[in-house]
């Protein structure tokens, strides 16, 4: 089954090309990474592929069902503080249920479920201010698990958060996707970690955004972060640096 | 007390920056664990300012002017206050008072959220409006006052209308900044999860706003009262503002000290009220890591 299909998608913005005939697919349950320079257009393709944007030209699924605004399949990762600062971690995570007017009371032990699986069991009462980078960023992951998704789109959500943070979260993100087994379509500008999250990592050129090149990436699950450290995978993030290195370049530097 | 700054201050409607109606950071300066022990202190340091004021200005007033028809003392003032209240006049100028101060004050607030409101939402409604609320708010609209007495009279409505002028304008342009500033993440935020134009605004907009409308609120305090006193100066029937006036035509300072008086403690009293309430409504603000 396929869980998101892009096909010769094309957005501009003004008189500027920010997408060229974008095609890819993501299997059901994969995790697919897009990596790239900055300005290549990726969170745009990830607001098209919610529905939150509209491609030009194209054609986009989920599902198997072309998108025509925001999808109930999917669910967004904002980057750092999305969460509304006025609601508890607890009423945050039920943002997305009050929305779809789906009812609270009856997903009460999802939400706690969900909640104790990124670790935040016990912090149900706290504020977003009185939380770390990485525990409302477990927060938003939650909140956008609470309304059961097929696809789960990322835009670089760790991109905030201090290295080592960043780390541990790449692991949780992984144990927690083990559990869930949701489609993920993860944005990045960190290759290791776009190499360490992604069965397939691609790797978008700018001016326009293009899909420049497509890595199938092998190692096993569950991955320790140890795996970073080896050969293979330094291969693998050298191989993205010098297509990237290569679209900086063409492309008139940073 | 540390509001009490604020309420002289109204944010102006050319400088839009966000420091214009900032919304007033509540617990600052208070730390996590020795805090109700600081805020005991700091209420207690309040208090000991206000006595000090208040002994020196009998001091002054009784030693060094030794002349009620220039200075009435707060022994002076406090026995003005008691010939009010036995004459019964205080009572019912209390009331009629009250009465301005507050309607025009919920109805010029309801009404300032409300048009902020269609403004922040609706692009032709604001360049419609703009140019009158930035022409209103700019001038002393207090000058308008006596049109308005002529125009309605000598009861409370005159007065309530020169207390909604004054109350509608700073909500007005509170509540359009909140609403305008509103984070456009957490807006799309809402859409992703597929909220509607209302949703957006009742669960996220309203309440980015919340804490510019209760700024916006606790400015309109001090004005409302100001209203009152303005606005009875310039024809009344019955009122505290009045009652100041008629005692200044008379010399009698201790009875004009004692109207002031009231409204002083009025303004403390209704600020301390607000903040209290901001503190209930806006929790998230207020809680410290």
């Amino acid at each position: 089954m396929i869980g998101v299909s892009v096909q010769g998608v094309n957005k501009r913005f003004g008189g500027i090309q920010v997408l060229k005939d974008v095609s890819f697919t993501a299997n059901e349950g994969q995790f697919v990474t897009i990596v790239g320079p900055s300005g290549c257009g990726k969170t745009t393709l990830l607001r098209i592929i919610d529905g939150l944007e509209k491609a030009d030209s194209g054609d986009v699924r989920i599902d198997g069902r072309p998108v025509s605004g925001p999808a109930r399949e999917c669910a967004f990762v904002f980057q750092a503080d999305s969460l509304m600062p006025w609601r508890t971690v607890w009423d945050n995570c039920k943002f997305g249920l009050e929305l779809r007017k789906i009812d609270v009371q009856a997903n009460k032990g999802r939400i706690q479920e969900l909640l104790n699986l990124v670790g935040l069991r016990g912090f149900e009462k706290h504020y977003p201010r009185q939380l770390s980078g990485g525990m409302r960023q477990r927060v938003n992951l939650a909140r956008a698990l609470v309304v059961d998704p097929d696809v789960l789109l990322m835009d670089e959500p760790f991109a905030a958060l201090d290295a080592q943070t960043r780390e541990i979260m790449q692991k949780e993100l992984l144990r927690i996707w083990a559990d869930q087994r949701k489609t993920v379509v993860f944005i990045t500008h960190q290759l290791d970690e776009a190499v360490y999250l992604a069965d397939r990592v691609l790797v978008m050129g700018r001016k326009p955004g293009v899909i420049a090149d497509e890595i199938t990436v092998p190692f096993e699950r569950p991955r320790e972060l140890s795996i970073k450290r080896t050969e293979e995978f330094g291969k693998l993030v050298e191989r993205i640096w010098g297509t990237i290195e290569g679209v900086i370049r063409e492309t008139g530097g940073i | 007390m540390d509001d009490l700054k604020e309420t002289v201050e109204a944010p102006g409607y050319s400088n839009e920056e966000p420091g214009m109606a900032e919304p007033s950071s509540n617990g600052s300066g208070q730390e996590l664990s020795s805090g109700s022990q600081k805020k005991v202190i700091a209420v207690a340091i309040s208090v000991v300012s206000v006595i000090v004021g208040i002994v020196l200005w009998q001091i002054i007033g009784e030693y060094f002017v030794g002349n009620s028809l220039f200075l009435a003392t707060p022994l002076q003032t406090i026995s003005g206050i008691r010939e009010m209240w036995t004459s019964g006049g205080l009572q019912e100028d209390l009331i009629v008072s009250g009465q301005e101060a507050l309607y025009g004050f919920l109805i010029g607030s309801a009404a300032g959220i409300f048009i902020g409101t269609i403004i922040a939402k609706n692009r032709a409604a604001k360049r419609v409006l703009t140019p009158y609320i930035s022409g209103f708010y700019a001038t002393p609209i207090i000058a308008l006052a006596p049109i308005l007495i002529l125009w309605f009279g000598l009861g409370i409505w005159s007065k309530v209308l020169v207390v909604i002028s004054l109350v509608i304008f700073p909500q007005i342009i509170n509540t359009e900044a909140g609403i305008r500033t509103t984070d456009e993440t957490l807006r799309d935020v809402a859409r992703s999860y597929g909220g509607s134009t209302i949703q957006i605004f009742r669960k996220v907009e309203l309440w980015w706003a919340l804490p510019y409308i209760l700024a916006g609120l606790r400015l309109g305090i001090g004005r409302a009262l100001i209203g009152v006193v303005v606005g009875e100066l310039f024809g009344a029937k019955a009122g505290l503002g009045l009652a100041i006036f008629n005692a200044q035509s008379e010399f009698n300072m201790p009875q004009l000290f004692a109207g002031v008086a009231i409204f002083a403690v009025s303004g403390i009293f209704f600020t301390y009220l607000l903040t209290v309430l901001e503190r209930a409504l806006t929790p998230w603000a207020s809680t410290r890591a």
